[in-house]
């Protein structure tokens, strides 16, 4: 993981103070680190007078202990349950009192708690967050209830959702041996079993100062922020044990491959076809890749200007609807994924060939330039619209941090964009569009249509 | 890193608890924005003027909507809706996508129940191409038979889709019971029966009696001057005609129960939508009834009911209730999914939760960190453009005058315990409607 890069040493507190490389008219982004080991990002906005105060930690799913799935998350609605002085359910319930929201969120990467209130009651909500970073209570009876209302969010989002089991099971296939082959909720069983001594060695190892990032987006500085910081998070003790290197696949291959994962279920009224691509890992050295990677999603997605659209919807009529993206965000292997809700004369052999044929066409030939440009476009429109919103910008340079990305990393994004040219892209579709780094998934509620 | 710029709603995260979205009408209430009123001829706007990033957005909504389908052609507003943005002027659809693409202009309407909205999304520096393809879009759409085919196939799968979801067919069902014959009981989607029938002829004839003149709202917000918006608003909005001429939606009063009804589908988990008859705004009891509602299911995890069945029991995941405020008629409801096994359960925690608060009320205590809640956060609907604008149509669209950002949290400061607990009673009786979805049909019989 990388370390801030451009680091100057400030105002004599035990904290680095450091500014980024400005780019012209882009976002504010000031930039701290604490002794005990805690980074701090301040995205000041000065328009509302709320905040959106954000605690990220780096640990999610994908480090939790074999046979244990679930933890992670299981773990993030516990911090919801009690300290010392904040009674269960209190945490929140004092949040709205003082005019606020909050919740928390967990991936395979990372955990985050947020809250957005009133900038006056930052400092309120640094306490509260910081008194649970070390000073949580795990209490079995509490363990057993959160674990009840775990299951049924595990019924609604996973278990009465055909959908959802369809890409738990090619997920499960596209990165068997790494940890992404795991589910962020974890399997059912293993759920069932977590209990009040997994949860305490897990708390005990990853929720540390020195393994969080504090992001903080609205009406503040971070002159204004440092101080409170200082007060509220320096006195936390560092664990000095981050989570362990993973095991990424080089070797992109998937096997048996050309078996599609079918799911055939009475419950589906609308047949969808899916593919998804196993992404080489995201590192310094292959930006140029995932920028152009980027630029390859928006000219086959696009919506209705994008090739798949035009090709499958209006020419073939084969799709309702059909879309690509690059979810190149991860810290071990991403995805790029493309997924077509089936027309009702379709078959699913008709949908691959049309999409395997632009796929086919994308590594012969490069996009145009219009295409280039119009993808770059929207690509470099979506960073500048995204400043709209404190919660988004906040999301954004947290979840990059999360992935030891640097700020800057993330300012320097639109530029990438730009230089991509369209050899760049007919490249990156031969390198990461590859149907033996793939696997395609059926969802159909017809049994004899389900495999074809 | 696309993936974090453009497509935060994709992540494969989990949360601790659901984001319910808040129907439109109760989403509004006070801080002052600076908002200003901008008339051009019989036309009125919002505006808020905010230069700090060099975008604006519009929102536009014309008075009618899904309620004036008729009934053998019901989904008519949201094809239409469909077609605004697929082709105008001598551009089919592809061109005419492309030339939004090309400025990163983002135009799409949508069919609301008692509206048709339009949302249009600029860089200050393409304004003019802006503002020349959004009247193209409104006064020389093309509808052509190639996009209205290719419509009703997306809309169709829009149907199907809600056939799978147990709480959007819960949802449905409830609202043909509750409404019955009348326009709110059918699916603003349709049905694939009716959208097989509407023609072309169904289509312009229902664009040229929606957008009008008299029944357009106007919300500006971002990087457009009050003389910016004047021009945009005698370039592109005085070109409709004058009046709509859309059919007359009759007032309705939801039909009340007790009345259970269920729909028996797979699934390791029943879904559960239940209501009653709510509140109109005019009404005195509006904000008690508000407030009341917030502290019973509205205020996500410190409501009563996510206390009683989520946090001390464990019963569900999500649970939650709402008013949902028509132009026509108005509902109270609520939802929660469970384990079969527990459904029955969870429903009568809900019923007992709805009972104490219309028994008992409110304490005080209770009732002040209500209100700092409710008047607090207000402002977090308002920390950016695209928000404020849908505020600024929202308020326009339930019949608030403009001032009521500012008297929104003032008319919540003077809800008093004894309002709470009048607005329970009358709003609380007995006459609850239950759909239930899943393997578990529930009962309204007498508990304890």
């Amino acid at each position: 993981m990388k370390k801030w890069g451009l680091f100057l040493v400030g105002l004599g507190l035990s904290a680095m103070l450091a500014n980024c490389t400005p780019v012209p008219d882009g976002p504010k982004v000031e930039t701290a680190k604490l002794a005990n080991g805690l980074e701090i990002i301040v995205l000041p906005d000065p328009r509302a007078n709320v905040v959106t105060h954000m605690l990220w930690y780096r640990v999610g799913s994908a480090d939790e202990p074999i046979g244990k799935s679930g933890i992670a998350h299981f773990f993030e609605h516990l911090m919801f349950r009690g300290t010392e002085k904040i009674a269960p359910g209190e945490f929140s319930k004092t949040v709205a009192r003082l005019g606020g929201q909050d919740n928390a969120f967990t991936s395979y990467d990372y955990t985050a708690y947020f809250q957005r209130i009133a900038r006056d009651k930052l400092p309120i909500m640094m306490e509260m967050e910081a008194e649970r970073m070390r000073g949580l209570i795990i209490n079995p009876d509490i363990v057993a209830v959160e674990r009840d209302v775990i299951l049924e969010e595990r019924s609604m989002r996973v278990d009465g959702r055909p959908s959802s089991l369809l890409s738990e099971q090619m997920r499960k296939r596209l990165h068997a041996g790494t940890a992404y082959s795991v589910p962020v909720i974890g399997w059912r069983d293993e759920i069932s079993a977590l209990n009040a001594a997994d949860a305490k060695t897990f708390y005990e190892r990853y929720y540390a100062p020195d393994n969080a990032v504090l992001v903080i987006a609205g009406a503040v500085s971070l002159a204004e922020v440092l101080p409170l910081a200082e007060t509220y998070y320096a006195k936390l003790t560092p664990s000095q044990t981050p989570r362990d290197a993973r095991r990424v696949a080089s070797d992109l291959r998937v096997n048996d491959y050309a078996t599609p994962e079918v799911r055939v279920d009475s419950r589906v009224r609308q047949d969808s076809w899916r593919r998804l691509y196993r992404l080489p890992q995201s590192t310094p050295q292959n930006r140029q890749l995932f920028a152009a990677a980027d630029v390859l999603a928006e000219v086959l997605d696009g919506g209705l200007t994008g090739r798949l659209y035009q090709a499958l919807v209006v020419e073939q009529k084969l799709a309702s609807g059909v879309g690509a993206y690059a979810d190149s965000a991860r810290l071990d292997n991403g995805e790029l994924m493309i997924y077509a809700s089936l027309a009702s004369t379709a078959s699913f052999d008709e949908i691959a060939a049309a999409i395997d044929a632009q796929i086919e066409r994308m590594m012969q030939q490069p996009p145009s330039e219009a295409e280039i440009a119009r993808a770059k476009m929207q690509l470099v429109s979506s960073a500048l619209f995204a400043r709209d919103s404190q919660q988004s910008m906040a999301d954004i340079f947290g979840r990059a941090a999360m992935l030891g990305l640097t700020p800057q990393d993330v300012l320097n994004w639109t530029r990438d964009i730009e230089a991509v040219t369209p050899e760049d892209v007919r490249r990156a579709a031969q390198s990461l569009l590859r149907i033996e780094h793939s696997l395609t998934g059926h969802l159909s509620g017809d049994t004899k249509r389900g495999g074809k | 890193m696309r993936f974090i710029f453009a497509s935060l709603l994709l992540s494969a995260s989990l949360s601790f608890g659901t984001a319910h979205a808040t129907p439109r009408l109760h989403a509004v209430g006070g801080q002052a924005v600076g908002v200003q009123e901008v008339n051009v001829r019989d036309m009125s706007a919002w505006l808020v003027s905010e230069a700090s990033l060099p975008i604006f957005t519009l929102e536009m909504a014309w008075q009618g909507g899904a309620a004036t389908d008729p009934a053998q052609k019901t989904g008519l507003s949201m094809l239409m809706a469909r077609l605004m943005n697929e082709g105008a002027g001598d551009m089919p659809a592809k061109a005419f996508q492309q030339a939004l693409a090309d400025k990163a202009i983002s135009l799409s309407f949508n069919a609301g129940r008692d509206e048709v909205t339009g949302k249009l999304r600029c860089l200050k520096r393409y304004q003019d191409a802006c503002v020349r393809l959004l009247k193209l879009a409104l006064t020389a759409p093309r509808f052509d038979p190639e996009a209205i085919a290719r419509m009703k196939q997306e809309q169709t799968s829009s149907i199907l889709r809600a056939q799978q979801s147990p709480s959007a067919l819960a949802n449905s069902a409830f609202m043909k019971l509750a409404f019955d014959k009348h326009p709110y009981g059918q699916s603003r989607d349709g049905t694939q029966a009716t959208l097989e029938g509407l023609t072309r002829d169904d289509i312009v004839a229902h664009y040229q009696n929606t957008f009008a003149r008299d029944n357009l709202k106007l919300a500006v917000v971002g990087d457009m001057t009050r003389s910016q918006t004047r021009r945009l608003m005698r370039d592109v909005f005085a070109a409709l005609p004058a009046h709509a001429r859309l059919p007359r939606v009759a007032d309705t009063l939801a039909i009340l129960g007790p009345k259970t009804k269920h729909i028996e589908r797979r699934g390791p988990q029943t879904s559960v939508t239940f209501g009653h008859r709510g509140i109109a705004y005019d009404d005195e009891l509006f904000f008690p009834a508000f407030v009341m509602n917030s502290i019973l299911g509205g205020s996500g995890f410190s409501s009563r009911l996510t206390e009683e069945v989520r946090e001390a029991r464990g019963l569900a995941y999500s649970v939650y209730s709402y008013f949902l405020s028509l132009e026509h008629s108005h509902l109270w409801l609520g939802s929660v999914a469970s384990d079969n096994k527990t459904t029955q359960q969870a429903l009568d925690v809900i019923r007992g939760e709805m009972r104490r608060i219309a028994q008992e009320g409110v304490d005080l205590s209770r009732l002040e960190a209500a209100k700092t809640y409710m008047t607090g956060a207000y402002a977090l609907r308002f920390d950016s453009g695209a928000k404020i604008a849908q505020q600024l149509i929202g308020v326009q669209l339930s019949g608030w005058p403009i001032d009521y950002f500012k008297t929104r949290n003032q008319r919540i400061e003077a809800v008093r315990v004894e309002d709470v607990k009048a607005a329970a009673q009358r709003l609380l009786a007995d006459g609850l409607l239950v759909v239930s979805v899943g393997e578990t049909a529930v009962s309204l019989a007498k508990q304890r």
